[in-house]
């Protein structure tokens, strides 16, 4: 006599514990500290701030650890977190022009007001394995600049902008929309369609990205400027009125030059693709500067051709808490939709049989 | 002096949520709204926790003249955050009494046929409800249902009629009264007989 | 570092507010998508989160909660969620659908016919019944708004040419009031009449896609369907294995390597009474 299964509770406990000891690994290993992995795996801590949507390195450290290492899993952990956290305001816009430079280069000029500063990069290092690092072996001490770098470095499309050559940013674009707090709906204005990307899977935009270099899209890029820095945030608060410096924090910027041949109305000039995110993340915030040229097409009366350039396509597929859910929900219990699938199909097979026979009597 | 709002916001809104809700999807039907707060007269204690418990920053609202005073202005910043305007055509939730001349439906916000939701919301304080008045009929009705309210007349019923012919743009309505709530929500078709 | 405590059913209240005006506005204008703020829940997307927010946002504290996934309480994600309101909101739960005032479900609606103070809550993984037809919300939308549900009838018709009937079997769009077609979320066909003129209140949540739906008490529903090929539902020649009862929606168990079948309710509850379990 068959007994339905039960105990799905018990199952689904004994399977926490599991993944729990797993998680923990050889115990006579010790346990990694959170200290540790915000000093030490800083670009995983970025990366999950960036697509968490939450700067606070402690919690994305916590959120690795528990998630084992897997980064959209943490990701995940920090977007389920900040659902429960008050929200007191908007602060106000980054000035990433008074940014406190670490890194800043631009390959459109051999030199730029400001200096070309290499900083922290994996760039020219030779993808050889250091098995220094295997060992306990400190790094000697790193040289630095010897006199302080620019506080107001200067844009280096700015300096395009004053020949006329670069388009110019719309002078009061508005108030910026949040599709945290607003559902998106289409077609999206700018603002909503960079909000998306800086929060869109760092895989999902570097593939499109790169796409629209191989032709999917042609946008004609140049790396104008990236800069790696910290930046003041400041907030007004209601009961106050004016406004306060309430911390700071790293950020990569990207503006990215790309062509643009003019049309009835405007001179050929060079137009712009943004982007910018959390930490250390260039090839975060380069691709999101693809993508948001590619995204400009209509705006620009370019065809819309490729993948990238599909406003509705892009935005829908980027995040990867989303698709990874969705992606993943299969390994639900789908057994009464396949029930129901079962029946229709023995029907219809069954009907060509059915008719198979009557053909087969009639001759 | 600021009268109280929720005591557990999160339990009384909650409930009053509740209540609100099961009105609106049975239209017509008076449903009890046992509230623990005060408001600032005139404004009910059954209005006040509808405006606490669906207004809040991202919502302006909209109040008639007799409810436009200082203290209620000020219970509604305070306790929900509310921005008050003075275009009726940009509030989400339009605040009225019955004893008053009340706006034309038609200048409240009435949502466009691809986004119909960007509607707006009028709140209505009235006295009192009686069994007989109009009948309604539509999704939430079994059959049809008499539907009265105090203090409205044929005028009222006439512009909700107009409204519902407009569907699935116009707007909704949440009556409130002492201790109760009830709904006129746009799907309803209603029939006003001769003698209202 | 401390934990935080967690609002009563998790979310916190301008999230609830919003999900409630979304909701009023639903229930106004049946069968319409409220498009809604999601929220990133601590269960993944696709796995319940918006038939989650809607039941975090109509709990009271007595209520008594009820969840399925595919009619059964006790499989894995069923479980899963109601530990997470048991925790969140410390409300009662049952495995009785005649007791529970809120159920939470994923592709079935239960058996047993519901009353006039439940809601039905339904987790929704592609709201609009026309998107795979028009990947376009743009495009959507205008069908909506011109209520232009031509290009639906055009697939079912094209069905019935090629196979003789219409071969959706779950997620079957259905009308709602004369107005919207709607997508039921992917219950069976099966469960389609259950959605007409049902005295229970009924909400859809998907969270991913961030829309919001309902369809009040009493409201007509009818699954689309043609004059010369008219709705109609699945059946099966043999009775459950283990209540008997011919008039329930049959899960297939496969018993041994040989492939010998039996078929048994789905509605885990319905069955156990039937079999004056309980």
């Amino acid at each position: 006599m068959y007994v339905a299964v039960k105990g799905g509770e018990q199952a689904i406990d004994a399977a926490h514990r599991l993944l729990e000891e797993e998680r923990r690994g050889d115990r006579s290993v010790p346990s990694v500290t959170l200290e540790q992995i915000a000093e030490q795996l800083t670009l995983a801590v970025d990366r999950v701030m960036n697509e968490g949507s939450l700067y606070d390195r402690e919690l994305a450290s916590l959120a690795i650890k528990q998630a084992r290492g897997d980064l959209i899993e943490a990701i995940f952990l920090i977007r389920a977190t900040r659902t429960t956290l008050a929200r007191f305001g908007y602060a106000e816009p980054l000035d990433t022009q008074s940014m406190r430079v670490k890194r800043r280069v631009s390959a459109a000029f051999k030199d730029v007001p400001g200096g070309q500063i290499l900083g922290p990069t994996f760039d020219y290092t030779h993808r050889l394995l250091d098995f220094a690092l295997a060992g306990d072996a400190e790094p000697a001490a790193a040289a630095r600049a010897p006199s302080a770098l620019r506080s107001d470095m200067p844009r280096v499309l700015g300096m395009l902008g004053s020949e006329g050559l670069m388009e110019q940013p719309p002078a009061d674009a508005g108030e910026p929309g949040d599709l945290t707090q607003d559902p998106l709906n289409f077609p999206a204005g700018r603002d909503l369609r960079l909000q998306n990307l800086a929060r869109s899977d760092e895989g999902f935009l570097l593939a499109l990205a790169y796409s629209t270099q191989r032709g999917y899209g042609r946008t004609h890029p140049f790396a104008g400027e990236i800069r790696l820095g910290s930046v003041e945030v400041s907030f007004t608060p209601e009961e106050l009125g004016f406004a306060v410096v309430i911390g700071e924090i790293a950020v990569t910027e990207c503006e990215m030059i790309n062509q643009f041949t003019g049309s009835a109305t405007v001179k050929p000039q060079f137009t712009r693709g943004y982007g910018l995110g959390f930490g250390q993340c260039e090839r975060k915030v380069m691709s999101m500067a693809l993508v948001d040229r590619s995204l400009r097409a209509g705006e620009l009366g370019e065809e819309r051709v490729a993948p990238a350039q599909h406003e509705e396509f892009v935005l829908s597929h980027s995040d990867n808490v989303q698709a990874t859910g969705f992606v993943e929900h299969l390994k639900l219990p789908h057994y009464v939709d396949f029930q129901a699938e079962l029946v229709l199909l023995r029907r219809l097979r069954a009907e060509v049989d059915a008719a198979k026979d009557r053909l087969e009597a009639a001759e | 002096m600021t009268e109280h709002g929720f005591s557990d916001v999160a339990v009384d809104s909650a409930h009053a949520f509740r209540a609100i809700m099961q009105a609106m999807a049975r239209p017509g039907r008076v449903t009890d709204l046992a509230v623990r707060l005060d408001a600032p007269a005139p404004l009910l204690a059954s209005t006040a926790a509808v405006a606490l418990t669906l207004c809040d920053f991202q919502t302006p609202v909209w109040l008639t003249p007799a409810l436009r005073s200082d203290r209620v202005m000020h219970y509604l910043r305070f306790h929900a955050g509310a921005p008050v305007t003075p275009e009726i055509e940009s509030a989400q939730f339009v605040f009225a009494t019955a004893e008053e001349v009340l706006p034309a439906p038609e200048l409240l916000l009435q949502g466009t046929h691809e986004y119909p939701d960007r509607s707006a919301t009028l709140i209505l304080q009235v006295t009192g409800f009686a069994a007989d008045g109009v009948r309604l009929s539509g999704p939430g009705i079994r059959g049809s249902e008499g539907f009265g309210v105090a203090g409205l007349d044929a005028r009222f019923w006439t512009a909700m009629a107009a409204n519902h012919a407009c569907f699935p743009v116009g707007i909704d309505v949440i009556f409130t009264a002492p201790g109760q709530v009830a709904a006129l929500p746009r799907s309803t078709e209603i029939r006003i007989p001769e003698a209202v | 570092m401390n934990a935080p405590a967690y609002n009563f059913a998790y979310l916190n209240e301008q999230t609830k507010r919003m999900i409630r005006r979304a909701l009023l506005k639903a229930i106004a204008i049946p069968g319409y998508q409220v498009p809604f703020a999601s929220r990133e829940m601590p269960m993944p997307y696709g796995w319940g989160t918006g038939g989650v927010q809607v039941t975090a946002a109509v709990l009271v504290p007595e209520d008594r909660l009820k969840v399925i996934d595919q009619g059964a309480d006790d499989t894995t994600n069923a479980v899963s969620i109601r530990k997470f309101f048991v925790r969140t909101a410390g409300v009662a739960t049952t495995e009785r659908t005649a007791e529970a005032s809120v159920i939470q479900t994923r592709h079935r609606i239960p058996e047993t016919p519901l009353a006039e103070h439940q809601i039905l809550v339904f987790q929704v993984p592609i709201p609009e019944p026309l998107r795979f037809l028009e990947p376009r919300e743009t495009e959507t939308r205008t069908m909506h708004a011109l209520e232009e549900y031509g290009v639906m009838h055009v697939k079912l018709y094209e069905d019935i040419a090629q196979y003789g009937e219409i071969a959706t079997t779950y997620a079957y769009p259905a009308k709602v009031a004369g107005r919207y077609v709607f997508d039921p979320s992917p219950i069976p066909k099966f469960d389609n009449p259950k959605l007409d003129d049902c005295p229970a209140l009924q909400l859809f949540g998907a969270g991913r896609e961030k829309r919001i739906y309902a369809v009040p008490p009493y409201t007509r529903v009818k699954s689309l369907d043609f004059e010369d090929h008219p709705f109609e539902v699945q059946s099966w020649t043999e009775p459950c294995a283990l209540c008997g009862s011919r008039d329930s929606f049959l899960d297939e168990i496969v018993m041994d390597d040989a492939g010998a079948r039996m078929f048994v309710c789905s509605d885990t509850d319905f069955c156990a009474r039937k079999r004056g379990e309980g």
